[in-house]
């Protein structure tokens, strides 16, 4: 659905509402802006959320939880500290790590990275750098990732993307527990450089 | 291992999640301890992330976005605003009002009561009016007796002016003295009411309505004289209090019916979900046509709750307000047109 912005004086521009003006109107009780933060953000949402846990029931479970508790708590995002991107993508990769930890389902990755350690593929980097998608911001992410160092593009997808412990990318690298974490950094901090380069420091 | 959020690789892992769950929540407690620049960076690399997430996007299966509206509104229900707002009675959002305007008049040096302001009249004559209406209001709730022009008693402004033109000569200080003897009589009054009382009838001018209600008509009027001496004195605007804003917009809102047909634009059948943003807005699914069910809204229209009171007081124009508005535009245009229904 789209949104006229307007001093009621001037012409219809046509342009969605920002994110600011749709979180204040959930702050407001209106259900219908939480539907428009829906649509604009359920597909990062349950994306990340089915890649980080390989599994199509908990992205469901875990998108439905995001966005419930947007509506019930859209006052704790603030806009001075971040993009709603960025504040839904950390509540949802969040969830999605609590769900790959909890014991039953952490037998279950054990063993699934225990197969991919046999046969020696890193599954997981692989398929990010092929499935990026056509969308400006995706394209402008994964220009990024390609200009890390391997070594460092293998730490940040593992944790990120496959929900690994920085104890669990170590070993899946056969590297030291600081050398993993210091990958991290470096991987973060050239993605954060690259980005702000392109005059890229918030995707809205 | 023990992690410290002081570190910048400690502060990375963190930021990626890639801790224990238990880790996480111990990081979590420790975060307020971080120096700027850590949170710099940590909101710098959560945007990044932000955008990583953006790469796996995929389309959620059909029916999740219904499940989850229906999961939502059952915690809590459309229309009702987050954050702890006082639930005040009207006699105390007329008391606040009152007590606001109380500090701005006592502020005031001897040349800002000869400032112009509106009607034709200075600040002297602005307060003037302002006594002979609180005359007024005084003799409705039987605090004294005062003698009225039928003729003129549905007229607000017409009612005060021969009091205005009789005063014109007298000090400001006696104007000021006589603001505070009735308001302090009336508050008083008031005090002693309870909210029971505020439902009973009452005859204010035109208005045939609640106690209630006029009181809150009454705080649109004196807040919106505030206003208009701080206009007219240089001073900044200032805003009601969320809990006077929330009474503000429960009365505002339902009367865009009478707004729509005293511009000449009535809208039977029609209905617009009115979402006043900002502490003390909320919002309303508002049936255009009198004693009417709202229906599926026609029309949402979105502005700040401030605004809106500013609006229905006609001391904004709705051009100069910013304002966002789904489905029937010209719909909306007649609403904000026709909101000036509290006019000062």
């Amino acid at each position: 659905m789209t949104t006229t912005v307007v001093a009621m004086s001037t012409p219809a521009t046509g342009q969605p509402d920002a994110d600011s003006t749709l979180v204040a109107r959930i702050v407001a009780g209106d259900d219908r802006a939480l539907g428009l933060v829906y649509d604009r953000y359920g597909s990062l949402v349950y994306g990340l959320a089915r890649r980080v846990t390989s599994s199509t029931a908990a992205a469901e479970e875990i998108t439905q939880e995001v966005f419930v508790q947007f509506w019930e708590h859209a006052d704790r995002f603030d806009a001075t500290k971040g993009s709603l991107r960025a504040f839904l993508g950390a509540i949802t990769h969040r969830r999605s790590v609590d769900w790959v930890r909890s014991e039953a389902r952490r037998r279950e990755r054990e063993a699934r990275t225990s197969q991919d350690a046999a046969t020696g593929t890193v599954a997981t980097v692989v398929d990010i750098t092929t499935e990026l998608g056509a969308q400006d911001t995706a394209a402008r992410v994964r220009a990024a990732v390609e200009t890390l160092p391997l070594e460092q593009r293998e730490a940040v997808v593992l944790a990120y993307f496959g929900g690994l412990t920085f104890r669990e990318v170590a070993a899946r690298l056969g590297l030291p527990e600081g050398t993993a974490k210091s990958r991290l950094r470096l991987a973060l901090g050239k993605l954060s450089a690259v980005l702000s380069a392109q005059g890229v420091t918030s995707w809205t | 291992m023990d992690l410290n959020p002081q570190l910048p690789d400690d502060l990375a892992v963190f930021a990626v999640d890639a801790l224990e769950t238990d880790e996480l929540k111990a990081f979590d407690a420790r975060l307020d301890g971080i120096e700027s620049g850590g949170v710099d960076e940590l909101e710098a690399w959560r945007e990044v992330l932000g955008g990583l997430a953006a790469i796996t996007a995929e389309e959620p299966p059909v029916g999740l976005r219904e499940r989850m509206l229906d999961a939502a509104l059952a915690k809590r229900v459309i229309g009702a605003p987050m954050g702890e707002v006082e639930d005040i009675p009207a006699n105390e959002a007329y008391r606040r009002t009152i007590a606001a305007l109380g500090e701005l008049l006592v502020d005031l040096g001897p040349a800002e009561w000869d400032a112009p302001t509106i009607e034709g009249w200075t600040v002297k004559g602005l307060v003037t009016h302002l006594v002979a209406v609180e005359e007024y209001f005084g003799r409705q709730l039987g605090l004294w007796p005062l003698e009225v022009d039928e003729a003129l008693e549905a007229d607000h402004l017409g009612m005060t002016r021969e009091f205005v033109a009789a005063w014109s000569e007298r000090p400001a200080a006696e104007v000021l003295a006589r603001w505070q003897e009735l308001t302090s009589a009336i508050t008083s009054h008031l005090a002693g009411l309870d909210r029971a009382a505020g439902r009973q009838p009452f005859h204010f001018h035109f208005l045939d309505t609640s106690l209630s209600t006029v009181l809150i008509t009454r705080v649109f009027e004196v807040w919106t004289h505030d206003e208009d001496i701080r206009r007219a004195t240089g001073r900044a605007a200032s805003a009601p209090d969320a809990a006077r804003l929330r009474r503000m917009s429960r009365i505002a809102v339902p009367s865009i019916p009478l707004g729509l047909a005293m511009a000449g634009a009535p809208a039977p059948g029609r209905t617009a979900r009115i979402v006043l943003t900002g502490q003390g807005g909320g919002t309303w699914d508002q049936a255009l046509g009198w004693g009417e069910t709202a229906g599926v809204p026609d029309a949402t229209v979105v502005l700040d709750v401030v605004d809106y009171c500013r609006l229905a007081a006609r001391r904004l124009e709705p051009a100069a307000i910013a304002v966002s508005v789904e489905g029937d535009e010209v719909l909306a245009r007649q609403i904000l047109a026709g909101a000036g229904v509290f006019s000062a």
